[in-house]
């Protein structure tokens, strides 16, 4: 019954409607011809996972050129470092280092993106990303990259993190008083050694830990840690009713000498500090760094500051004396502790606070 | 023309057709379709930041003291602490907003006769009914703590149990 009334039959319909399914499902298909093309769109959040995991669980590599076993945060030369990582150590995932931290969100070290997308982020698509990091107590927190997208998707993942302190020493009236460090003898250079054992600090027992893979989360590393040593209450050992302090008197940090012990050789080898790290004095609190010798006047306290990298060359399984020669005017009681055993730098708490760890968040996100 | 055999307009139709086309472009392309293949992606990210927790929580804040917030907690029965703890590292973020997880937490261990039993240790106040898309996380913690029904023999003195969490977004 055909006629020319501008009507369509049921036939037409169910023919359309077979097209339409038809046409929808091959539709579908389409995406797929084009993943090799387009990836990108939809691994941001599998790149964010992977660059989470390196940065968190990783402790980085340094290039192929770097004799010894030498860390990528105390490179000089940012060709040296292959790849960041933050861990401690890899058995010791979500423990970040405090100074990868500080290394790794310092731009005036690295650049972004470039330098950041061939050691952390990885592939040829250029991805855009921001890494940021708050730590527990800091009022901002650390970032690098681009500000987050508000209207535009984005890989993303966020890892709660610890981050691991240096450790410092605090040698003040009740370690001097404990351990006998003055001298009973009136002399003008009184001498004062701490020791540093890197072979027991490395492999010896830490504290109270007792899981041979998680106390390098504790573990004072001499290498590649700061170590920081305050000498305090300068005055106390003084002998004070022989020289009252009306009467003029002068202190003056004379020399500061370096020596390392090496595996099976008790011998003491001299070495001096690199020009990079040869200010590491501070005196009383002050925020300049000066290079001994340093005049104490009538100062009492004195920090000296080794940074990472500081005693990088010295042998891991030796050990490390600091000798610091005091001058006095005129000559007196003071500092010293030559006629005992030099100041033992270790997992003691007593001696030493030990590094702790403090809370952090660090969120990826790409895009 | 209108008869009673079934039939349409064609102009009408085709109209009708583009309008349901149409529509259903703009509604397919302004929102983003949740597909069952991208839930695993949620998930993964509420994984990973429950274990990071949790094993953070584990860990000794330094050498000196030598054991982990957890333990003491588990020891202790301690469900404040656990809460506020938890909550802290697992809605924290590097802005200055915070996230909406919540959780309940278990303790599993083997009792006198040898069988596993679980007491809640702690939740977020919140109660987990069950249309919550929840993950689970766990970690081992040694304790020297004696459970009610334990005697002295068994699981008392320094064992291990399981910490479980179940945590989802409010």
């Amino acid at each position: 019954m055909t006629d020319d009334s501008g009507i369509m039959s049921i036939d037409f319909l169910v023919g359309f409607t077979i097209f339409m399914i038809t046409f929808i499902w091959v539709a579908t298909l389409i995406p797929g011809l084009f993943i090799g093309l387009q990836s990108h769109t939809i691994d941001f959040d599998a790149v964010a996972y992977r660059t989470g995991v390196i940065l968190v669980e990783d402790p980085g590599a340094v290039g192929p050129l770097v004799t010894g076993n030498q860390p990528w945060e105390i490179q000089n030369d940012k060709r040296d470092v292959a790849r960041f990582g933050l861990a401690v150590s890899k058995e010791t995932p979500r423990i970040l280092d405090k100074n990868k931290v500080n290394r790794f969100f310092c731009l005036t070290a690295f650049s972004y993106p470039e330098d950041y997308q061939k050691r952390v982020i990885f592939g040829d698509y250029p991805y855009r990303f921001n890494i940021s990091l708050r730590v527990a107590g800091e009022d901002s927190p650390r970032s690098v990259g681009e500000v987050v997208p508000d209207n535009y998707p984005y890989g993303y993942i966020r890892r709660d993190v610890k981050i691991k302190d240096s450790s410092n020493t605090s040698i003040g009236k009740t370690i001097i008083r404990a351990y006998g460090y003055n001298n009973t003898e009136n002399v003008t250079f009184n001498e004062f050694r701490v020791v540093i054992n890197s072979s027991y600090l490395l492999t010896g027992n830490v504290g109270k830990i007792d899981n041979p893979n998680g106390d390098a989360a504790y573990r004072i590393n001499p290498n590649g840690d700061r170590i920081v040593i305050n000498i305090t209450d300068l005055d106390e050992t003084r002998n004070t009713v022989a020289h009252p302090p009306s009467e003029p008197y002068s202190i003056a940090l004379k020399e500061v000498k370096f020596y390392q012990t090496h595996t099976g050789d008790s011998n003491l080898y001299a070495f001096s500090p690199v020009a990079a790290f040869e200010n590491y004095v501070y005196v009383n609190w002050g925020t300049t760094a000066v290079k001994p010798p340093a005049n104490l006047g009538t100062d009492r306290n004195l920090s000296m500051v080794f940074e990472p990298g500081f005693f990088s060359s010295t042998d891991k399984y030796g050990a490390i004396y600091i000798n610091l020669t005091f001058e006095l005017d005129p000559k007196q009681q003071f500092l010293n502790n030559t006629h005992t055993r030099p100041f033992d730098y270790n997992y003691n708490p007593v001696n030493v606070t030990q590094p702790a760890l403090t809370d952090a968040v660090l969120e990826v996100a790409v895009w | 023309m209108v008869n009673t055999e079934g039939q349409l307009y064609t102009i009408e139709g085709i109209a009708a057709g583009l309008i349901m086309l149409m529509t259903a472009y703009i509604v397919v392309n302004s929102t983003s379709v949740y597909t069952l293949g991208d839930t695993h992606i949620s998930d993964m990210q509420l994984e990973v930041l429950g274990s990071d927790a949790l094993n953070l929580m584990n860990t000794a804040p330094n050498s000196t003291l030598g054991r982990s917030p957890l333990q003491t907690i588990v020891e202790t029965d301690d469900a404040e602490t656990f809460r506020s703890m938890f909550l802290t590292l697992v809605n924290n973020r590097a802005g200055s907003d915070r996230d909406h997880i919540q959780f309940v937490a278990n303790v599993t261990y083997v009792d006198v006769g040898g069988s596993v039993r679980s007491t809640v240790l702690s939740d977020s106040l919140r109660p987990f009914v069950s249309g919550e898309h929840a993950v689970r996380v766990s970690d081992w913690v040694i304790v020297e703590k004696r459970f009610p029904d334990c005697s002295a023999q068994s699981c008392s003195g320094k064992h291990a149990v399981l910490v479980e969490v179940l945590l989802w977004r409010d």
